[in-house]
């Protein structure tokens, strides 16, 4: 079954006299449990067709479909709603809130969701057990290096128990053991719990652990490939 | 948690915090205590004069506060004073007689308002005891008067000596007696001290010859009770014609007028003192906002509602008003107690411009904490209003616009 579908997706910005097609008519399925690249050359659209179909940004014509549902059509608040309840996000500046601790990072996402302190609690802890982070929880993002910073940041993109997960460009400040480790334990969540990834990356060690990888140029698909 | 964040998020830039805190402690440290000394020195001079002379409510003859002749002296029992007495504001309800007549010791006279009151019901309210500076109180059978430490001083006054009076009585009946000073009393107000002679009520009737009519009623309620709604309770035990009940605004109007235009001087420069501190305020909420662009775009990303975030700005922006104002507050306790129980003293012109209005030349400061819980409302709330455009500019956030900048 697809989570993601995109249907005909387009975005252009103006610039001056100049109009920048970001995608073009960019059609893609992303099925339940897929572990998925989207690789390209800086400005090819990576990070633009992320955005839209995370409901951050509006496209400029097309549909995009989460669970059948048409979120281009869905208001501001709507959509705010919809992004925390059913889409984890990873950035590449990890993007933690710095004044709380890791524990009360990834429990901030539940509270947002209106779960009750006990479960916040246990769920945290455990997901910040499976990201190897269990010695960190009252550590602050200062206090941690960049690679468990993005552990935690991944621990709260799953906390709020997300249909997927989209990351951008999750790896690009990291070095190459955290890195790896980053990317064994999505790949573990990936497979034991059957979470859905969507990375755009530059990251050849990402793009070699990818199952699929989409290649996207000038705004359109011009490559699909299913690894192994 | 959302508490927490905000907590901590106030702190993420120690400096600024403490110079918002600081500006907010400031404001209202200072118009706390410039208000309570307000009215503190209000309430002192109100209480200190109307006390003794007017009362804060008067019941008189309709028509006497504008012809204050003795020969509109009336009877006491012409109204129920025990129906008055029952108000649980009221502390005391006491017939006086007031006129006018020359004193006179040695060879100095000065002109002198006389009031005879009850000294046996009127000892407690007017607090007679603690104003002795020499002598004792007369009882109400002898035949003596107090008079205040100034006026003593002028005529070279001392107790056991006799001061003349002499004056016009009922229905143009001479009025001359001599009395014997029984006590000279220290009163705050100038007025009272050197130009009032008080004397047992029925030996004031005999003076000006009345018999046992009086002039007014003085009716003294608690300070803090409100005036126009104990006023209108009373009226209802007055007779339908003839009578007046007039609270010490309509009888002292110089008094209340200078009040409220002096009142209006001091809410000015409060006014000005909140405006300037205020533009720093909003400075640092704009700061706030516009350096967390970056982070507002992520929390709304991951799911936070702008109206969530207009929130946290605003508990933050609360939390710094809060903090400044139980500073300010716990600071400025001491110094209200201390000006309460020291005052203020004027010396110089700036005294004796003061006393030749007839006001005391001091400035005490009020103890009611009610006066410092409304300035750190005021100023809670101005930062709260403060809060309008950043609220306003955040329900337009776009996550990746923010993330951009």
């Amino acid at each position: 079954m697809s989570v993601i579908i995109t249907k005909q997706l387009a975005k252009a910005y103006i610039d001056g006299p100049n109009t920048i097609h970001a995608l073009q008519a960019v059609d893609l399925e992303i099925a339940q449990g897929e572990f998925t690249a989207i690789v390209g050359p800086s400005g090819s659209g990576k990070t633009t067709l992320l955005n839209i179909i995370g409901g951050l940004d509006a496209c400029t014509s097309g549909q995009v479909f989460i669970d059948g549902r048409d979120i281009t059509t869905l208001k501001d608040k709507e959509l705010t709603n919809f992004r925390l309840q059913h889409i984890g996000f990873v950035f590449q500046a990890y993007n933690l809130i710095p004044v709380l601790s890791a524990r009360e990072n990834v429990e901030f996402i539940m509270l947002l969701q209106g779960v009750d302190k006990k479960a916040r609690r246990q769920r945290a802890d455990e997901l910040l057990l499976a990201v190897g982070l269990e010695g960190q929880l009252h550590k602050r993002p200062a206090e941690m290096s960049g690679g468990q910073q993005q552990r935690v940041a991944v621990a709260r993109a799953l906390a709020a128990k997300p249909r997927f997960v989209l990351a951008d460009e999750p790896t690009a400040n990291l070095d190459s053991e955290s890195t790896a480790n980053l990317l064994d334990i999505m790949a573990r969540l990936n497979a034991e719990e059957h979470t859905t990834f969507v990375f755009s990356t530059h990251d050849q060690r990402v793009i070699d652990r990818a199952r699929r990888v989409i290649t996207l140029q000038d705004g359109r698909i011009t490559a699909d490939v299913y690894n192994g | 948690m959302i508490l927490l964040l905000a907590w901590r998020n106030i702190w993420r830039n120690k400096r600024r915090t403490l110079i918002t805190v600081m500006m907010v402690f400031i404001a209202v440290f200072l118009s706390t205590v410039m208000r309570s000394l307000q009215l503190g020195t209000y309430h002192h001079m109100i209480d200190g004069l109307v006390r003794y002379t007017s009362g804060y409510l008067q019941v008189q003859p309709t028509g006497y506060d504008d012809d204050k002749s003795l020969d509109r002296a009336w009877s006491a029992d012409t109204i129920d004073l025990q129906g008055l007495k029952q108000n649980r504001q009221v502390e005391s309800v006491a017939p006086r007689l007031e006129g006018f007549a020359l004193g006179s010791y040695g060879k100095k006279t000065k002109p002198l308002s006389i009031i005879g009151l009850d000294v046996d019901l009127e000892r407690e309210t007017l607090e007679l005891n603690k104003k002795i500076k020499s002598g004792a109180l007369p009882s109400n059978e002898q035949r003596g008067i107090m008079v205040g430490q100034k006026l003593a001083e002028k005529l070279g006054l001392g107790v056991g000596d006799s001061l003349v009076l002499l004056g016009q009585g009922y229905q143009a009946q001479t009025a001359a007696g001599l009395y014997r000073v029984e006590a000279i009393l220290l009163f705050a107000n100038p007025l009272l001290n050197e130009n009032t002679v008080f004397m047992p009520l029925q030996w004031a009737q005999e003076l000006f010859s009345t018999g046992k009519r009086i002039t007014h009623v003085v009716i003294n309620i608690s300070p803090n009770a409100h005036l126009q709604t104990v006023q209108h309770q009373l009226t209802g035990f007055l007779p339908n014609v003839g009578f007046s009940l007039l609270n010490w605004q309509e009888l002292n109007p110089e008094l209340y007028q200078g009040i409220q235009g002096d009142q209006s001087g001091g809410m000015l420069i409060i006014f000005i003192l909140y405006m300037v501190i205020a533009f720093g305020i909003f400075g640092t909420i704009l700061m706030m906002t516009t350096e967390r662009q970056y982070e507002y775009g992520v929390l709304n990303a991951i799911g936070m509602r702008r109206f969530a975030l207009a929130n946290m700005l605003v508990i933050e922006t609360a939390l710094l008003a809060l903090l400044g104002a139980v500073v300010s507050l716990a600071v400025a306790a001491p110094v209200v107690a201390y000006f309460h129980h020291y005052p203020i003293r004027f010396s110089g012109q700036a005294a004796e411009s003061m006393n030749s209005m007839g006001f005391e030349a001091a400035m005490y400061a009020s103890t009611d904490f009610v006066i410092g819980i409304n300035q750190a409302l005021v100023v809670t709330l101005i930062s709260m209003a403060l809060c309008a455009y950043p609220f306003i500019k955040l329900q337009w956030l776009k996550p990746v616009a923010a993330m951009k900048k």
